[in-house]
């Protein structure tokens, strides 16, 4: 038979039971408007169901009988009884085809038209020929007109009696004749029946565990057998209580199709939905928290994912965009795809969009693979839909999927090709009533980690000091700026010492060695260094009380074979916690780039090379942006190249002199001042290094300012200056007249270092100053006596003979140039040296490189000493 | 075990009367609606919770049900108790549908 129709005819059958009750009642209390609009609305869901299975001759009674009702409920007619009477023939009718339809799976043949008749009749208004009808089933006629309303309370005790012999003879014979009817398949209980079974079940399977871990201890007792047998029972229960819990997929999904139709015309487009593996099955608990991620994915899918059918046939696809769904069983766990042949995920919107909500810089951004940046879609509030439409671009998007899918033990991860499509992959567990765990040790506590996550377990050396008697094939755990990390398999596994993540203290084993599991959160693995491991459990996950919510690296606790509660260690909280990976990669970077800027006597550079394998140098800091161009973006404006870049045309200056490289992307790197830019093409951005710089300087080619040791390497210091100017010829001069008196400040730089002077001379030309150079101390007072003006002194502070304080100290002491601001320009920035500066005589004290800063500071000293 | 904890059923006669487990926190006798009262413990093992609030003192196995313990002295900020004192527990419900349980710790 038919699933549907055997569902219907479940429900209906319940239907059924209930009008009779509520129709009875009716009769008693014909006002009660709450019993009046159950029993209409369950007439009404039985027509409704039947008019959509296909069932012409139930649904033609359940109408005629919904009518009558309808009239009653509006009030156009009174309950009376022969009313009800008439209604009870309609169900006792309908309870006839019911029951034929569960014997044969189809209607039975019969004419109902008089009893629809009777009906329409009433519902008409007319009451005698309701009466005169309502016996038709049987050849036997009522044997009175019932004309008017009140004589029927006695009269209609006739009817039943016949209108019941005439239902139940149809039952009778509908019964016997067919196979057991329908009902008694399927029984409905509710949910928390079923619930309140898992729970004493996963209890039993824990006491099971801890009978099995007793009897192990002790040979050939005579529990052993019974023991076997419960231990059996006990999984076959398990099992049992289980299925009843699991519902297919299909389920979840069972709203998709119209929720894409209607996206599909919303947006435009056409998509087809493709749903496989409807019928794997779920836990029913699991299965309702997925629902809602799942939607949410599909309509991303649909209003993001794919495009309109114009871009679509331009890239040669065909018009209707593909969603697909597929779940299937995978080692105890769901997986479930949702694919899409769309677009793929934009990489420049997400980087854009990074970059405007400062979730990292351009260095870091430049540094990630495109992987990392994918996965910035499961921050919260990423949303790279530019307009926010009624379907998505609301901003609470793959953040809220991503936490309710961590919730349940899930992962989630995605994969996305440019102009092929985005596939996510949901791994969830098959039910979230049982787990299996590693219970693992750190200082003294034991603490169970969910085996979903752990992918393997390592033993490593605990420093390479201890290493004497390794075998040489063990691994050592290393150290990167005191954060431990291992080699494994030539990939480097960021480590966490749940000591130390908990506070538990030290570890008490001197034992040379240690045990890590590594875990799989996202699409990054972690390493989670533990004293000891012990086998791996059953365990009921419990949540933990309220008042514990907020510690984030527990999932939950359970209680072990033996009696003892655990703590269950959550891994996604664990990688959060610790920043390393779902999604906390840019907190780990910034971190990093932090200390860069805190070692302040060095500086860092960026190595390339072009034209050649002789790496060149330029200071990072003058760097705006590093770029990766396609080679086919670049077009030539007046015989020079230029790229279309932010909206602006910005020329590109070749360093190395040749354009035509083969390869299809052209890494460039970009200077800017205000909103001037210009791109250097180079052919290949080496690496960020950070270093001393010593300059020895050399009158070699334009365009370099010498050579330096760099990471131990002769390295080309390009001059910065020179190839702004290649590209703009008027780059130091155009900002110039904007400064404050039409006629440009002049400032004079004291610096001993050449490196230096040539690039903070640029610098403060590009401002638009007039800048004099003095390569020491003396020179610049000789200046002095010479009668120079300037309008503001820029200093170094470390310099032979005269340093900057003495010289600052000379300014101040007597002179032109008691009044004029002075700038220390040094790379020592402690408060300290910033204090002495000032004591020094110094306005302000500006670390090197800051480019933005010493402007800013400029600009300020000159105009307060014009307003003094 | 009951040395200290003294129950008092026959003084609710009065209907303005509740009924009180009486028990002693750092000698500070205190009362305790012995409806609210599910369970009376004497030394159990409590499991540590790393990173909890400082009064939780962790979580113990109520036949099979977890149960979160609070360490009433700490949660009061009196003085710990000395190491060697044997500690008690009493397992209250909190709300009626709410399994949440507290226990509190007080020498005998």
């Amino acid at each position: 038979m038919d699933d549907l129709i055997a569902d219907f005819l479940t429900e209906t059958n319940e239907s059924i039971a209930d009008l009779d009750v509520a129709l009875v009642k009716l009769e008693r209390t014909p006002d009660d408007q709450a019993t009046l609009s159950l029993i209409f609305r369950l007439v009404h869901t039985i027509k409704g169901t039947c008019g959509f299975l296909g069932l012409p001759r139930l649904e033609r009674v359940a109408h005629a009988a919904e009518d009558v009702l309808g009239k009653v409920r509006d009030g156009a007619l009174v309950a009376t009884p022969d009313t009800v009477t008439l209604v009870l023939a309609a169900l006792d009718r309908i309870k006839m085809i019911v029951a034929g339809l569960g014997a044969t799976g189809t209607e039975p043949a019969g004419d109902d038209s008089e009893l629809v008749n009777a009906l329409n009749a009433t519902a008409a208004g007319e009451a005698p020929a309701a009466t005169k009808a309502v016996p038709e089933p049987e050849p036997e006629p009522s044997a009175v007109p019932l004309e008017e309303p009140e004589p029927p309370l006695v009269e209609v005790a006739a009817p039943p009696p016949t209108l019941a012999p005439a239902g139940a003879p149809a039952a009778p014979e509908a019964a016997p004749q067919g196979e057991p009817v329908n009902p008694n398949q399927t029984i409905r209980v509710t949910v928390d029946v079923l619930e309140d079974l898992m729970t004493l079940v996963s209890e039993l399977v824990l006491t099971r565990n801890q009978l099995l871990q007793l009897a192990r201890t002790q040979e050939n007792t005579g529990f052993t057998v019974p023991l076997q047998r419960l231990s059996h029972i006990t999984s076959d229960l398990q099992e049992g209580v289980m299925k009843t819990r699991m519902q297919p997929i299909g389920n979840a999904w069972n709203k998709l199709p119209r929720l894409v139709r209607d996206l599909a015309r919303e947006m435009d487009k056409k998509i087809e939905l493709t749903m496989l593996g409807a019928d794997t099955e779920l836990d029913r608990q699991v299965l309702e928290l997925i629902k809602d991620p799942l939607t949410h994915m599909v309509r991303n899918s649909g209003d993001h994912g794919l495009e309109g059918l114009a871009e679509r046939r331009a890239a040669g696809k065909p018009e209707a965009g593909r969603i697909t769904l597929n779940a299937f069983h995978e080692g105890g766990h769901i997986i479930i795809e949702i694919s899409d042949d769309g677009r793929g995920l934009p990489l420049d919107k997400i980087r854009a969009k990074i970059l405007k909500n400062g979730l990292a810089t351009e260095a870091e951004l430049a540094g990630m693979s495109e992987a990392q940046l994918q996965r910035f879609i499961f921050r919260a509030g990423f949303s790279t839909a530019s307009v926010v439409t009624a379907v998505s671009g609301r901003g609470v998007g793959m953040d809220v999927v991503k936490t309710n899918i961590e919730k349940i033990g899930g992962t989630i991860d995605l994969k996305s090709v440019p102009g092929q499509g985005t596939t996510f992959t949901i791994k969830i567990p098959l039910t979230l009533a049982i787990v299996s765990a590693l219970i693992v040790e750190a200082a003294g506590e034991r603490f169970a980690i969910p085996q979903i996550s752990v992918v393997e377990l390592v033993r490593a050396q605990k420093a390479a000091g201890h290493g004497h008697n390794e075998a040489g094939s063990e691994s050592v755990i290393e150290r990167i700026n005191d954060t431990p990390v291992l080699r494994l398999r030539d990939r480097l596994l960021p480590l966490v010492n749940l000591n130390d993540l908990l506070g538990l203290g030290e570890t008490q084993n001197d034992d040379s060695g240690a045990y890590i599991v590594v875990a799989q959160v996202g699409a990054n693995s972690l390493g989670i260094i533990v004293d000891r491991v012990f086998d791996t459990e059953e365990i009921v996950v419990k949540p933990v009380a309220p008042i514990l919510r907020h510690v984030t690296m527990f999932s939950g606790n359970t209680i072990l074979g033996d009696g003892s509660v655990i703590m269950i260690l959550d891994p996604n909280g664990i990688a959060r916690g610790t920043g390393i990976g779902a999604g906390g990669d840019a907190k780990a970077i910034s971190s990093a780039a932090k200390d860069a800027l805190r070692s302040t006597d060095r500086t860092a550079m960026l190595l390339f090379r072009a034209g050649g394998e002789q790496k060149l140098a330029v200071p990072l800091g003058l760097v705006a942006r590093l770029e990766d161009i396609p080679r086919d973006k670049i077009e030539v404006s007046c015989g020079a190249p230029v790229t279309q870049y932010r909206g602006k045309l910005m020329p590109l200056v070749a360093l190395a002199g040749n354009l035509d490289g083969e390869t299809p992307r052209q890494p460039v790197l970009v200077f800017s001042d205000g909103d001037r830019s210009m791109g250097l093409m180079v052919d290949e951005i080496v690496d960020v290094v950070e270093d001393r710089l010593n300059i020895e300087l050399s009158g070699a080619r334009p365009g370099l300012l010498g050579s330096a040791v760099i990471g131990g390497q002769a390295t080309d210091v390009i001059d910065t200056g020179y190839w702004l100017t290649q590209a703009w010829q008027d780059w130091f001069h155009g900002a110039a007249q904007s400064s404050e008196h039409g006629k440009a400040a002049r400032v004079l730089v004291v610096e001993d270092s050449d490196f230096f002077r040539q690039l903070v001379t640029p610098i403060l030309g590009a401002a638009g100053y007039h800048v004099t150079a003095a390569p020491s101390a003396a020179e610049a007072l000789r200046l002095r006596e010479a009668g120079a003006m300037f309008d503001a002194i820029v200093s170094d502070i470390v310099m032979p003979d005269m340093d900057g304080l003495d010289f600052a100290r000379a300014v101040r002491a007597s002179g032109a140039w008691v009044r004029l601001p002075m700038i220390a320009l040094s790379s020592r920035t402690e408060p300290g040296d910033i204090e002495a500066g000032r004591d020094a005589g110094f306005t302000d004290y500006v670390a090197k490189f800051e480019r933005d800063a010493l402007i800013a500071s400029m600009r300020q000293c000159i105009a307060e000493k014009i307003a003094a | 075990m009951t040395t200290d904890v003294l129950e008092r059923p026959d003084a609710a006669t009065d209907e303005q009367e509740a009924v009180f487990v009486t028990l002693t926190v750092a000698e500070q006798l205190c009362g305790v609606p012995v409806l609210a009262v599910r369970d009376i413990l004497g030394e159990h093992k409590i499991t540590r919770i790393p990173l909890a609030p400082p009064e939780i003192a962790g979580s113990l196995n109520l036949r099979g049900r977890i149960v979160t313990a609070i360490d009433l002295r700490r949660r009061l900020h009196l003085p710990a108790a000395p190491d060697d004192q044997p500690q008690m527990s009493v397992v209250a419900e909190q709300g009626a549908s709410c399994t949440r349980c507290w226990s509190t710790r007080c020498p005998r």
